[in-house]
């Protein structure tokens, strides 16, 4: 046997690999529960893109959940259908919403009603009922929005291409400015986190105290000639727009 | 040292902490729970500061370069004492690529001879300088001092009594140290917009000489557009941020689509001579 002092110096090294190698994993199970999990695919008739679960309340029903799901206007607005033969009347045909299980690669979907739609915010909140236990984006605080600067780094989570599970990309904050949509002055952030059609919706996030925070949804990306994206250039409204929607709507919302 | 019991044998105690271990990540507590909060909130100061360190001295240094006919970007790398109380000329290096399309070349045949003439007219060259904070700018006419076509470079000059941030120019010990996988920041006006960064790593380093002028191009992953020309890339250095390149082209496809993360940027290295032999003719 080894004598005790050589025996607690090794104990000591393999219990520094051993924390460094759980706070490791731990840091991506976080950025996995907290932002890949909370994730969602939208698709109505004619569009589809990302979102991301906000809210979770209990049901009457017992194991049912009640989930919020925060998405882009221009999104859910696709599953208005107007039929050639009578072209005056508009059909909702619904939304769907598509969850994830990424450990046991599966996905299911429900059938979603759209609560809130403000075209010029381009924002729209969809619920859905299920038994699963799904994640909940945390919302960023104000304190943490008005801290946001050039330089930062975040996280944009959502179904690139629109078919595929949704995934990260990580960039920087390059811009925040505000544009006059409607008649309400929104906070938008651009950033290098690359997106590309399908990512409208998703989430965009920043790390807080260990923690990841949803700060905005990506909403459109530049174009740098006709047809052909700059993904680097991508665009979320801040979610302090969200915010006022939400405190605007808060009786209807689940 | 404390002795520990002889029944525990080292193979136990380690069993223990694996355990615990494993409680620990199960719990998924983050690292720094243990940290104080004095030590979270110093942590989070220090990133705060650096954030205000990169905005300083590599965004607000960037401006935006504007012709007649097109749009690019400039570094402001030098200011300069006019001799005026509080009037400085600051010193803007581009593109020459962007400063060469303020020149028009209207053609006319000539009344008596029937010969085509063409007349150069320099129709001028200005900038932007953004004021960040207040989400404001300002617009410059400035002068073109210097050009190489060659080299791809172009020095502008203004004057005024604002303050105006000045990049810091990486010293020789910095450009040597400069290898591929090295972070840097691109910052330019992409699509004419307000100067944007954008993150990356050197991918290349490539050197040459052409009509007897040493020139390197640093290869770089970080994302740029349409005018991101004449731009900066920086890197990180002893916690501040220095001029390595100016940002020139990216590449593209043959179906003519441009792909923002093979960029190109001329080094400071082959930039200084330019800048020295400038100096020294103003002089």
């Amino acid at each position: 046997m080894l004598p005790m002092p050589k025996t607690n110096f090794l104990v000591s090294i393999l219990l520094l690999c051993l924390v460094s190698v759980a706070s490791y994993a731990s840091d991506g199970e976080t950025k996995c529960r907290e932002m890949l999990y909370t994730s969602v695919f939208v698709s109505a008739e004619t569009t589809n893109g990302s979102g991301t679960i906000i809210g979770k309340t209990a049901t009457e029903m017992n194991g049912v959940f009640r989930y919020s799901v925060l998405t882009n206007e221009h999104i859910t607005k696709g599953r208005w259908v107007i039929y050639p033969k009578s072209p005056n009347k508009k059909v909702d045909k619904g939304c769907i919403v598509w969850t994830f299980d990424h450990t046991a690669n599966s996905y299911e979907s429900y059938p979603a009603s759209v609560i809130v739609e403000n075209r010029e915010v381009d924002i729209s909140l969809l619920a859905f009922s299920s038994s699963e236990v799904l994640s909940v984006a945390k919302f960023a605080t104000q304190k943490m929005l008005d801290k946001i600067g050039v330089f930062d780094e975040v996280f944009a989570i959502g179904c690139n291409l629109k078919d595929d599970f949704p995934g990260p990309t990580v960039g920087i904050i390059s811009l925040i400015h505000t544009e006059l949509m409607g008649e309400v002055d929104v906070i938008i952030y651009a950033n290098t986190a690359q997106i590309v059609p399908g990512a409208s919706g998703g989430g965009l996030f920043k790390e807080y105290g260990n923690h990841y925070y949803l700060i905005g949804i990506p909403f459109r990306v530049g174009l740098i000639e006709e047809g052909h994206v700059a993904p680097h250039l991508a665009e979320a409204i801040s979610t302090s727009a969200v915010k006022n929607l939400i405190h605007e709507n808060a009786e209807i919302l689940p | 040292m404390v002795s520990l019991p002889s029944r525990i044998t080292p193979i136990c105690l380690v069993l223990m902490l694996f355990v615990g271990v494993i409680f620990l990540a199960a719990e998924n507590k983050p690292a720094i729970s243990s940290v104080p909060e004095k030590q979270c909130n110093l942590h989070e100061i220090q990133k705060v500061d650096q954030i205000a360190i990169k905005q300083r001295e590599m965004r607000d240094p960037i401006v935006r370069v504007e012709t007649r006919q097109a749009l690019g970007s400039g570094t402001i790398y030098e200011k300069l004492d006019t001799g005026t109380k509080n009037l400085f000329e600051y010193r803007v290096l581009t593109n020459q690529h962007v400063t060469q399309t303020r020149m028009m070349f209207p053609s006319d045949a000539d009344f008596l001879t029937g010969k085509l003439i063409i007349l150069p007219i320099d129709t001028g060259c200005s900038i932007d300088v953004f004021d960040h904070k207040n989400q404001k700018q300002k617009r410059y006419v400035v002068k073109v001092v210097a050009e190489n076509p060659y080299l791809d470079l172009a020095i502008l000059s203004f004057e005024t009594d604002d303050p105006i941030t000045v990049a810091l120019l990486a010293t020789d010990e910095i450009l040597e140290s400069i290898r591929v996988f090295d972070n840097v920041f691109a910052l330019g006006c992409q699509l004419g917009m307000r100067p944007t960064p954008t993150f990356g790593i050197i991918s290349d380093i490539i050197s040459g000489v052409t009509r007897q002028v040493k020139w390197m191009l640093y290869g770089t992953t970080s994302q740029i557009a349409s005018g991101s020309s004449g731009g900066g890339l920086f890197v990180e250095y002893d916690g501040h941020y220095y001029l390595i390149g100016i940002i020139l082209r990216a590449a593209v496809t043959r179906d003519h689509h441009i792909m923002p993360h093979l960029a190109n940027a001329i080094s400071l290295s082959t930039a200084k001579n330019f800048l020295e032999e400038n100096r020294v003719s103003k002089e």
